[in-house]
């Protein structure tokens, strides 16, 4: 079972890109995958996540250029508040539930956390990391 | 030639702070500063709005007690159109703003403050973490996991969503929950009353070795204030306020939230974008007060829920009945309230009213100003709001809970700073101990700046002329 989480803001501009991704998927009935939509990471998630065989990660992220589809392969370590990091989440899983998922972060790059500057690029980022996923997970 | 340490960012916390300690000539602390450096400006930009846009627009507040925010707002709003929600209304928003205290509490707790007590204030800096706790005691970081999901289940379960629900709305909820919801939330309360009761058990356990931080994490004299209920008793949505002096003196009993600025004055510091709040007929800094947990439990008679007062009792017997001035056990009071929170969700669910259809009631703008005030996880909230005829907002004037706290958390790391921190030798753990004073407080300071800041935690270390001598990266 395969599990997409896309997370964001969908008040402030791009950064609800993951959020939208979800809503792309959502229209194509996907067969074994759970779709999530959340404002951000929170440590509780792990108990949805830990019975999951591949979790996908679908969020924006500070940087250029614009609407470049990136999958970092390394996260700086964030800390821990109340909301925490992709990586801190697989961490949490591997050693509380012994659980190792596979797992992709895709992440449009972007500056525009106020509005979508230009809808045309952002609809297709959208459909490009959606039908990415779609592969994923068929 | 006196010096400034600055500790930015202050960590484990939610929100970005820094904190300055002025050392003297001599090298000992003359005082230290909490700076709060975001700004967001909420009370200006809702002003023009409809009042129906508030709850929604205040719970973005924050992401971490968007609900508190909502059931403030949605009581304003209340008052606005003039009308007391039906008591099945009211019983739901008080289960959902108990699950919110529930789950915040949780997470400060077990994730955000124990690892200072598992591994002790000076353990290496990699160590004072979750990481560490998963590492090495997994079950606990669980627990803290489970306990805070139950919280955001029923968060879930009644308002959809977890964060930024709009199920509350002006006049009670939007829609009754099913028997279903109900019986999935009262299946999973057993395990999570052991799991705090096994928190609690654990706490009091390492009290012992903790002796000079509870006596100087922000041990002093100051008022307290919080809502009780007409018997004097724990109460976190309804009620009057209540403001009790450092020996168990109560000054002012009864108050109507809706007359909070006769009680309450606002000053700005301009080192700060906090507001510090000051009890009025003291006047500003003697007027100094704290919320929240510990607070809650002082200005209180007993919760008024079976193990929860079992609880209480022992807690009250720390200064033989007089108010617990000791800042380091807001996390027992934080444990004690989960107890209460479970027990009290548990029989909120079991009244029959809760089940009801009658969630809501239906006016228009009947008033042209409201106060909604509740008890959030870090302490009281006040939503003040005016309207015109039409119920446009033309003024908007919140306390967040975090807020009411500036003097007295500025007052707790002066005296931690003073006691532990050499300030020709800063060691990591004595920083490590101001901070700490902080997170006692939990403070929500993205909400209580109503801001929009970027992320930064940081010690400053100043000499007599401010200018900055050393800079101490907390991240």
């Amino acid at each position: 079972m395969n599990i997409v989480i896309g997370y964001g803001n969908d008040l402030r501009g791009e950064d609800g890109f993951g959020l939208a991704v979800i809503d792309y998927l959502l229209q194509k009935n996907l067969k074994n995958t759970k779709l999530v939509k959340t404002f951000q990471l929170t440590p509780e998630l792990t108990l949805e996540l830990e019975h999951h065989k591949q979790i996908i990660f679908v969020d924006s992220a500070l940087g250029s250029p614009h609407y470049s589809v990136a999958t970092p392969l390394k996260q700086e370590h964030q800390g821990y508040s109340h909301h925490i990091s992709p990586h801190t989440l697989i961490s949490m899983l591997n050693k509380l539930y012994n659980s190792y998922p596979k797992y992709l972060i895709y992440s449009i790059l972007t500056d525009a956390f106020d509005t979508i500057q230009d809808e045309i690029a952002y609809k297709n980022s959208i459909k490009i990391v959606g039908d990415q996923i779609i592969k994923s997970v068929i | 030639m006196s010096e400034k340490i600055v500790i930015d960012p202050v960590t484990r916390i939610e929100g970005h702070a820094k904190i300055t300690i002025n050392v003297n000539d001599s090298g000992k602390v003359d005082d230290a500063k909490l700076h709060v450096t975001q700004f967001r400006g909420f009370e200006k930009f809702c002003e023009g709005r409809q009042y129906t846009e508030m709850p929604g627009l205040t719970a973005r507040t924050c992401g971490i007690c968007p609900v508190s925010h909502l059931i403030s707002s949605s009581k304003a709003c209340d008052e606005l159109l003039a009308v007391r929600p039906p008591k099945g209304g009211r019983n739901l928003r008080r289960i959902i703003n108990l699950a919110q205290i529930l789950q915040s509490h949780a997470l400060n707790f077990f994730h955000l403050s124990a690892a200072d007590m598992l591994y002790g204030f000076d353990a290496p800096k990699g160590d004072r973490n979750i990481f560490k706790m998963m590492q090495t005691h997994p079950e606990m970081a669980k627990n803290g996991i489970k306990l805070r999901a139950f919280g955001q289940k029923i968060i879930e379960e009644l308002g959809g969503k977890r964060i930024h629900p709009s199920w509350i709305v002006p006049g009670g909820v939007s829609h009754q929950i099913s028997q279903e919801q109900k019986s999935n939330i009262l299946e999973q309360i057993p395990e999570a009353m052991d799991i705090v009761k096994g928190a609690l058990k654990w706490y009091v356990s390492q009290l012992p070795k903790y002796k000079r931080e509870i006596e100087f994490f922000g041990n002093y004299k100051s008022m307290f204030m919080g809502l009780v209920n007409k018997h004097g008793k724990l109460e976190h949505y309804g009620g009057m306020l209540r403001f009790m002096d450092w020996d168990g003196t109560i000054l002012d009993d009864g108050v109507d939230p809706k007359h909070y600025q006769q009680y309450i004055g606002e000053y700005v510091e301009d080192f700060s974008y906090l507001k510090s709040p000051y009890y009025k007929p003291r006047g500003y800094k003697n007027g100094m007060y704290r919320v929240g947990p510990l607070a809650r439990l002082n200005v209180a008679d007993s919760c008024g829920t079976p193990l929860a007062d079992e609880a209480f009792e022992d807690f009250m017997n720390i200064n033989n009945g007089k108010p617990v001035l000791n800042t380091f056990y807001y996390h027992y009071a934080r444990l004690i309230e989960i107890i209460y929170c479970i027990e009290r969700i548990e029989e909120l669910l079991n009244e029959p009213e809760t089940m009801s259809d009658n969630v809501r009631s239906y006016a228009s703008v009947n008033r042209l100003e409201g106060v909604g005030c509740s008890e959030a996880p870090r302490g009281t909230l006040f939503h003040h709001y005016k309207v015109d005829k039409t119920g446009s907002i033309t003024g908007v004037n919140m306390i967040i809970a975090s807020g009411n706290n500036n003097l007295a958390m500025n007052a707790g790391i002066k005296q931690a700073a003073c006691e532990f921190v050499d300030g020709a030798n800063p060691s990591d753990g004595d920083l490590n101990r101001v901070e700490a004073v902080i997170r006692c407080f939990d403070p929500c300071l993205s909400c209580s700046t109503h801001a929009l800041g970027v992320v930064a935690t940081k010690v400053e270390i100043k000499d007599m002329n401010g200018k900055t001598i050393k800079l101490i990266d907390r991240v």
